[in-house]
């Protein structure tokens, strides 16, 4: 797993997840990159207004994987999920199935499991992209 | 037993017991993680994952280059079909959006 670059982020903020839940987000991101082909990427943190083109930004800095990269941008602050496909990984995950995954994970921030809710929304495009 | 004895017993082996156990719950390492619940503020350090690429051939500095071999030029271009010239393919996101 690599951290992204959020050194512009002030010192002494905290962590959003314990270390046995990093844990295992990591194992699910490499199962999913491993079972599905595609580039599966989560972001946790403040996203800039509009929020959809900031993640699609964030999406654009996957580099030569963007087109078969998915990326769960999550802000538990603004309480906002947006989930950017690539141009081919959107063939495997069309839209429709992407808003079904974000209604499970959002059930899920709601309750204030910001782990769970991810594990599960990589679980179902995870299988739904190997179909 | 003396006055000092009696408080040292009834007075100071709870506290220890007590202290002992309230180290053990706040003490943890976790201090840092901040459990999220909606609505209140969360100013948590933004963080990306991306899974790491697997181990390929060419990450390998111990391994030989493969030998070079003629490339044959790019054939010419044919007659375009369409004499305005393509419009380049936009390449349109997908994904969807949730709030809660």
């Amino acid at each position: 797993m690599v951290p992204g670059s959020s050194t512009s982020q002030p010192a002494g903020r905290l962590q959003p997840f314990l270390p046995r839940q990093l844990w295992r987000l990591d194992g699910a991101l490499a199962a999913a990159d491993r079972e599905t082909g595609l580039t599966f990427s989560v972001y946790v943190g403040d996203l800039e207004d509009p929020t959809r083109m900031s993640a699609a930004q964030l999406h654009a800095k996957l580099g030569d994987r963007s087109p078969s990269g998915v990326l769960l941008a999550v802000s538990p602050q603004q309480r906002v999920l947006e989930v950017v496909t690539g141009v081919e990984a959107r063939r495997m995950l069309p839209d429709r199935v992407c808003g079904l995954v974000v209604l499970s994970m959002t059930a899920a921030f709601e309750g204030g499991d910001l782990a769970g809710g991810l594990m599960s929304g990589l679980r179902m495009l995870t299988e739904q992209a190997r179909r | 037993m003396s006055i000092s004895e009696t408080l040292l017993v009834y007075v100071g082996i709870p506290l220890a017991v007590y202290l002992l156990v309230a180290a053990a719950v706040y003490g943890t390492s976790n201090r840092h993680v901040r459990r999220y619940r909606p609505g209140r503020p969360f100013p948590i350090e933004a963080v990306w994952f991306v899974a790491a690429r697997p181990p390929s051939r060419l990450d390998d500095p111990t391994q030989p280059a493969l030998p070079a071999v003629d490339v044959p030029a790019a054939l010419p271009a044919g007659p375009s079909h369409d004499p305005i010239g393509a419009a380049p393919v936009d390449s349109p996101t997908g994904g969807a959006r949730g709030t809660w």
